[in-house]
């Protein structure tokens, strides 16, 4: 009875102290002159819903959630949209998170055909951004995101992409990555938000 | 003795019946979650102000006879569901047979809370003579 006791008081004592662990850079570090140095989102420049320039000064700052879509889509693009809402509504009123959805159908997907999409999801810039731009620069771009964005006409919709969103902080780091088409590695992924919430700007103070 | 066969007997027509209701939603919904279920989303409810939902919908009901119209050829312009107006075209899913879709249509109206009409191939043959 006391080894029993004396056991779960020492489990109470180790749960009580497991804290999270910080979120790591997954971005490829170097050491350069002792320092890790790790690669980053490049520098961009794209045209949102409301014909306006966006860039990564956009978000200098902020911390943004990054995917890939365009309006077509037929297969994954509804589901991953329905949770990137999810995340728009719960940080509507935190002007420190932002968001950007890159259409890799740059074709069809004009500035009017983003602006209709963006009512129909009822959402604003400069919050949730859904840009077009450069056809390579989109699809490109895909790749600073550990993300797949290809022309393939054997593809739903002609484009090959996954369902990716990335979680970028204020020095252009990826920090936490979920799949936009299962709501638990979602809910997983805006508890890490809040996390580098905190962890980024306490520290600036 | 024969009692017994008649009982036994029974059982297999009541076994045979109830796999075939089982059996019926199940066809629809490997069908929904085919064609529909990645806009329409696993509980029917859509996405936001984009595409309407299927669960709870007025419109389902109110346009009962256009449903095999609209699953087969898609539909386009504004349509309004539960008083909110949408406007993202739908591509219709025009590999699919008349009994697909009595079976599609059977599914959804009987899901999510949804308690429309049954419907079967008859019906939905005749509904398609209706197609604009």
């Amino acid at each position: 009875m006391r080894n029993i006791l004396f056991f779960s008081l020492i489990c109470l004592f180790l749960t009580s102290c497991v804290e999270r662990q910080p979120l790591k850079i997954l971005n490829r570090g170097e050491e350069v002159n002792g320092k890790m140095v790790h690669e980053r989102i490049r520098d961009f420049s794209f045209t949102n819903q409301d014909s306006v320039e966006v860039t990564n000064k956009t978000f200098a700052g902020k911390i943004y959630v990054s995917n890939n879509f365009f309006t077509t889509c037929p297969s994954i693009c509804p589901t991953t949209s329905l949770h990137m809402g999810r995340i728009y509504d719960k940080f509507l009123e935190d002007d420190r998170v932002r968001m950007i959805s890159h259409s890799i159908d740059v074709r069809t997907d004009s500035v009017p055909i983003l602006k209709r999409y963006a009512e129909g999801l009822e959402i604003e810039a400069p919050k949730w951004n859904l840009v077009t731009g450069n056809e390579e620069e989109i699809l490109s771009i895909a790749y600073d995101y550990f993300s797949n964005a290809l022309k393939d006409k054997t593809a739903p919709g002609g484009f090959d992409h996954d369902d990716l969103l990335v979680l970028i902080d204020t020095n252009r780091h990826i920090r936490s990555i979920c799949h936009g088409t299962d709501p638990a590695d979602v809910d997983r992924f805006m508890k890490d938000i809040e996390y580098l919430l905190k962890s980024e700007y306490s520290q600036k103070k | 003795m024969r009692q017994y066969l008649l009982l036994i007997i029974l059982f297999f027509i009541s076994i045979v019946f109830l796999t075939d209701c089982k059996n019926s939603f199940s066809d629809g919904k490997y069908l929904y979650e085919t064609h529909c279920q990645s806009c329409h989303m696993p509980d029917g409810i859509g996405l936001r102000g984009l595409i309407p939902p299927l669960a709870g919908s007025d419109y389902l009901k109110n346009n009962y006879e256009k449903l095999p119209c609209i699953i087969l050829l898609g539909v386009e312009g504004e349509m309004i569901v539960n008083g909110k107006t949408y406007n993202q075209p739908m591509a219709g899913i025009p590999e699919l047979g008349t009994m697909d879709v009595a079976l599609l249509i059977n599914y959804i109206n009987h899901q999510w809370g949804n308690d429309g009409k049954y419907t079967d191939f008859r019906e939905v043959e005749a509904n398609l003579q209706k197609c604009e």
